[in-house]
């Protein structure tokens, strides 16, 4: 992907670009870099599980597109589908077309087979999405993995492919991914993180920072559970001091903040909830201290 | 974490409402005529039982086909990899129907209790499954119609069953309405939709109404 026009703050070095807790707050949001090149990436991305395979409802559709273009008015970044997700990723193919292919894009996908029905099944997810090549694919739930990303790595090989990955979500076979994670690093990592799953902050993510691997995190709101369950309750006042002003907010700033993550990707079909789930990115992150504070909070509740 | 039946959802409760306002669309006026058929079905029946069988059996197994393939392979396929192959039990239903029908091996001449559970099921599949949209809320054009929709399709199918005199053969019947509706059940319910509980009801009335008959009374 290309950088965006509000790509202006990306430090050298520098994992987090949005000032820690206490710094002055600021106009850009916060880009992660990918550790395998530095390349930086928007912290918030958008998922598709459910929210986009809508099949070929007109109607639902012209809402799809509506979210990928404030998505993209926003920033861009990630865009992450699978084969397993029905027709979501002809929505995304549809979505793109219209934008006329807009800057911005990080193209991510999976492979959801035995290896060798792989190759086929990535070309017919390259025809879905309208696109030349993938900026990143992911063996999806670890299927297959080893054969999968041969397949993978002899793309990226050929230069048809920028980026490997391996994927998990609802918290499962963590040990398994570890050993990927040890044995055959990819460049990124897939897996589930929020305020309330939090196991992956034991091994997996400082395994992710010590192998210099890139983590996105799926279901950050629990597929919408976790905003459900804490909006009878006042945020506390301190949300202020990290510039949160909602629940979805504050649950989106507490996985980005955490020096391991790549990027987040809530997934919605609504434009007020892309736009609020992207703002999440600007101004300033918490720090650890805060970060155990915020976790804490939300376990009292 | 835990799997729970909602992890294991691919689309919105909205996304599956709108198949049936979809469908209904693209088959209009075909909702009158087949509440109209199966009005004048019910009367052709009850004029002569016993011969019933020879063209209800095809008649409800175009039914089958034409819901398993326009409805649940074209329509419901575009959100779910699977249902194609659902679609495939609705196909051997359709022909086992058909067959059976045919070959003179459906006798709807079954009375008693069971009896009377068939004909409720039939009424419920008839005329209160195109209510459930609009009692829940929501536009008449997401009505669940006959011959139109799966699950008042195979309701109404468990509902003749009950009618039918017991076979080996009739049995085979069963397991395709019977699979649908408990996929049914476990597909609303995950998508936290009421309806799920009417229809796992619809069920369980169909397999006792089949059950009732096999139960002899002692002495």
């Amino acid at each position: 992907m290309g950088v965006t026009r509000r790509a202006v703050l990306v430090g050298a070095g520098a994992a987090l670009a949005a000032p820690a807790l206490g710094a002055s707050a600021t106009e850009a949001p916060t880009f992660r870099r990918i550790p395998a090149t530095g390349e930086p990436v928007p912290a918030v991305g958008i998922g598709s599980w459910i929210t986009f395979n809508v099949g070929d409802d007109p109607l639902l559709r012209a809402e799809c597109r509506a979210v990928m273009a404030a998505f993209f008015e926003e920033g861009g970044g990630i865009v992450d589908s699978s084969p397993m997700y029905g027709s979501s990723q002809a929505v995304i193919g549809d979505a793109l077309e219209a934008l006329d292919r807009p800057p911005g894009l990080f193209s991510a996908d999976k492979v959801w087979t035995n290896a060798s029905d792989g190759p086929g099944q990535i070309a017919e997810t390259t025809r879905r999405w309208g696109v030349e090549s993938f900026d990143l694919l992911q063996v999806h739930n670890l299927i297959d993995w080893e054969a999968n990303l041969d397949t993978l790595g002899a793309m990226k090989e050929a230069g048809r492919l920028r980026y490997t990955g391996v994927t998990t979500s609802h918290g499962r076979r963590h040990e398994e991914l570890e050993e990927v994670m040890r044995r055959r690093p990819p460049d990124f990592v897939q897996l589930t993180y929020n305020i309330v799953d939090r196991e992956v902050e034991r091994r997996l993510l400082p395994l992710a920072l010590e192998q210099g691997i890139a983590v996105i995190c799926n279901r950050p709101f629990q597929r919408g559970r976790l905003p459900d369950r804490l909006a009878g309750h006042p945020l506390p006042g301190w949300a202020s001091e990290i510039g949160v002003s909602t629940w979805p907010h504050f649950l989106l700033k507490f996985i980005i903040s955490h020096p391991a993550v790549t990027a987040a990707i809530p997934a919605t079909r609504q434009i007020d909830h892309v736009r609020e789930n992207k703002s999440a990115a600007f101004g300033p992150m918490p720090d650890t201290a805060m970060r155990r504070r915020m976790a804490e909070h939300v376990e009292s509740l | 974490m835990s799997w729970t039946l909602e992890d294991l959802l691919l689309f919105s409760p909205q996304v599956y409402w709108r198949l049936f306002a979809l469908e209904n669309e693209a088959v209009w006026p075909a909702q009158p005529v087949m509440l109209a058929a199966a009005a004048l079905l019910a009367l052709c029946y009850v004029r002569d039982r016993r011969h019933a069988g020879r063209w209800l059996g095809p008649v409800l197994g175009a039914a089958w086909l034409w819901t398993g393939w326009h409805f649940v392979a074209l329509r419901y396929g575009t959100v779910n990899w699977a249902a194609p192959t659902f679609a495939w039990g609705f196909y051997a239903e359709a022909a086992l129907l058909a067959g059976l029908g045919l070959s003179g091996r459906l006798v709807f001449m079954q009375r008693g209790r069971g009896a009377r559970f068939g004909l409720a099921l039939l009424m419920a599949a008839v005329l209160i499954w195109p209510l459930l949209a609009p009692l829940d809320g929501r536009p008449w054009h997401e009505a669940e119609v006959i011959a139109i929709a799966p699950d008042p399709t195979a309701i109404a199918t468990l509902g003749l069953l009950a009618l039918a005199e017991r076979s080996r053969w009739t049995a085979l019947l069963f397991i395709a309405p019977v699979l649908w509706l408990a996929l049914s059940t476990l597909t609303l319910v995950a998508l936290g939709a009421w309806q799920g509980w009417a229809v796992l009801a619809a069920l369980l009335v169909g397999l006792a109404s089949w059950a009732a008959p096999l139960v002899r009374k002692p002495g």
